[in-house]
């Protein structure tokens, strides 16, 4: 059984300029993907390629086992939610709706009853006659997903679809279409840079930074065992510390003091990457976790949580406490900053 | 509150009395001129002798005829210039280049055009040299005194505005409705026929409106290039006001041309209207 999506060494550049490098990626049938990263990582272009608006130089993208790298954006079967609709002001929704299975050659009545359908799937049922112009932003939102959805495409890409919506209709769009997804059973390959939107909504996120594909798993793997740096810092928060090698191969953080004995840690750079709610704050030492003495330079309510910033060996180091947990602290008291080695990880990447 | 409202009054009004002095007072002087006699009393005579002769109505069916075969002339030759202007030339400078060399003409007089036409047109002129150098043709055609050199040369004057219209209609659609049109399977010309045209309707309306206005009422261009063979309507109101000195009779002529112009324009534009809401 071969994938939805199967893309194999696939590489863009712009005047010379990498924005693609060696791109490997597969989608399985009804998966939500999510490809996550920061604005000019190459996640657009990425989406470009395959939805045929964009030529790769080297690679293969292929749809349900067929090799469509060459194929125009016409013969590809898969259909995109574009960033801002992009929906055709001089005709109606239902027009809208309609028009690809219209230029598929699908018969008149079924146009309409699929036109129907897919209009009451997103819940906008009567709004047929109106035009785009009519509509608020939420509603034109989601005229572009029942025109793409109404062809039964095989892949499902949506850019940015919710970067036009205000916070509190993203977050019922985001339910929604996640809903949609999963009734379907289309594969989404959803373009973000919005890490929360990709953790909520994703069964997989590809992570994306510099046109390479830096880590591809379900976003709690990626949050516990980011395979790099950038990983690490891009899906919530962490302290990276700087990961000093030493002659006899073990390694010394924080001044010297954390020492990690000799491990099969990856060959070049290494970072140390600590979560915030992986350190314990106390007055006594915790049996079974390293205790180094630090002093509280700083702390922040966050509402559901306080953040508190130690100062250990020259770094600061920042801790995520509930609330309960600040009785008796207060900056500039001497602390202890309780680790566990097994929650500090060594990834490769410059701190 | 008088005193803050009165200088805001006196601004609105000035656009206002602009037009008031400038467009709406001479029409309505050529209006009344056209239904009084000299001595001032009022008649329709002047209407009811320009609609009962033939002769006016010949006119008027060679003056809109010529209107309409230039309009149509200048939108196939104009629609694919401008789209090669606007979609296919990349290089910015090469672009600016071909715009100015549209524009520019319209900074020469239309009489200067026009006589440059009555040259190139001549029996002995580059256009007959060169069909008959190239063996299209065994002796010289007739241009001049012909609706076809009147044509050749309206179309040379008017073809701007209809590229300027279209080029402009063509830049304003967003490519990614191009691209959502490609991604619902459309091919490149379904794309063009369902999305891009009926999208750059408008700008070719306004310019095909402009033209033919300009075509109709035009005077230089064919009076030059008709060689006393032709007449058009504008023809015979130039002669009321400046041979005749009849200036009731003329402004009758002008009126009937303004009020044919204008219902003709309404109804192509009533056959043509995109769809409204």
């Amino acid at each position: 059984m071969s994938s939805i999506l199967a893309i194999d060494g696939l590489s863009k550049h712009f005047g010379g300029q990498p924005a693609l490098t060696a791109i490997e990626l597969a989608v399985e049938q009804g998966e939500f993907i999510a490809l996550l990263g920061p604005s000019g990582c190459g996640k657009t272009t990425l989406l470009r390629c395959i939805a045929g608006f964009l030529a790769p130089e080297a690679g293969t993208i292929r749809l349900a086992g067929e090799d469509v790298t060459r194929l125009p954006p016409y013969r590809r079967p898969l259909n995109t939610v574009f960033q801002n609709y992009a929906l055709f002001p001089h005709m109606s929704v239902a027009e809208n709706v309609g028009y690809g299975p219209r230029r598929q050659g699908v018969a008149k009545d079924e146009t309409v009853k699929r036109t129907v359908e897919a209009l009451e799937l997103v819940g906008l049922a009567g709004f047929g006659a109106r035009l785009p112009a009519q509509l608020s932003g939420g509603q034109q939102q989601r005229v572009a997903l029942a025109r793409a959805i109404v062809n039964r495409p095989k892949l499902l890409l949506l850019d940015e679809p919710l970067s036009a919506l205000d916070l509190k209709l993203r977050k019922k769009v985001q339910g929604e279409l996640k809903q949609i997804q999963h009734r379907l059973g289309i594969a989404f390959l959803f373009v973000t840079h919005d890490q929360e939107e990709a953790l909520t909504m994703a069964d997989r996120i590809v992570l994306m930074n510099r046109g390479r594909i830096e880590q591809i798993g379900r976003g709690q793997d990626i949050y516990a065992q980011p395979a790099t740096r950038f990983a690490a810092d891009f899906i919530g928060d962490a302290n990276l510390l700087v990961v000093e090698r030493r002659g006899d191969g073990s390694f010394a953080l924080l001044d010297g003091a954390i020492t990690l004995p000799v491990a099969n840690a990856p060959q070049g750079e290494l970072t140390g990457v600590l979560r915030p709610e992986d350190i314990l704050v106390t007055a006594e030492p915790v049996p079974g976790r390293l205790a180094l003495p630090a002093v509280v330079s700083e702390i922040v309510h966050v509402g559901s949580h306080a953040s508190v910033a130690l100062a250990i060996s020259g770094t600061t180091l920042a801790a995520r406490l509930a609330p309960s947990a600040l009785a008796g602290l207060s900056v500039g008291r001497p602390v202890l900053a309780n680790i566990r080695l097994a929650d500090l990880r060594l990834v490769p990447g410059d701190a | 509150m008088s005193r803050t409202l009165r200088p805001v009054l006196l601004l609105c009004a000035l656009p206002g009395a602009f037009f008031v002095a400038f467009f709406l007072a001479p029409m309505v002087v050529v209006l009344i001129a056209s239904l009084t006699t000299p001595a001032g009393q009022p008649t329709f005579a002047h209407y009811v002798r320009i609609l009962a002769d033939a002769y006016h109505w010949d006119v008027l069916w060679v003056t809109f005829r010529i209107g309409a075969l230039t309009t149509l002339v200048c939108i196939l030759i104009g629609y694919p210039l401008a789209w090669y202007l606007v979609r296919i030339v990349q290089w910015r400078p090469w672009r600016r280049f071909c715009v100015i060399l549209l524009v520019v003409p319209l900074f020469t007089s239309n009489i200067v055009r026009s006589f440059g036409w009555m040259v190139l047109l001549g029996r002995n002129g580059l256009v007959n040299d060169g069909l008959i150098g190239l063996g299209l043709i065994e002796r010289p055609m007739r241009f001049l005194g012909t609706e076809l050199g009147i044509l050749i040369g309206l179309v040379y004057i008017l073809l701007p505005f209809i590229v300027l219209a279209v080029g402009n209609a063509l830049a304003k659609v967003d490519p990614a409705l191009e691209h959502a049109s490609a991604d619902l399977g459309a091919t490149p010309a379904a794309t063009f026929r369902t999305i891009i045209f009926p999208l750059s309707l408008p700008g070719l309306m306004s310019g095909a409106v402009m033209v033919f206005m300009l075509a109709v009422s035009a005077y230089v261009t064919p009076a030059l290039l008709s060689g006393g063979r032709i007449t058009v309507f504008s023809m015979l109101i130039f002669q009321q006001y400046s041979s005749v000195f009849d200036f009731n009779y003329g402004g009758a002529l002008s009126i009937t041309m303004l009020v044919l112009t204008l219902a003709l324009v309404a109804i192509a534009g009533r056959l043509s209207e995109p769809r409204r809401a």
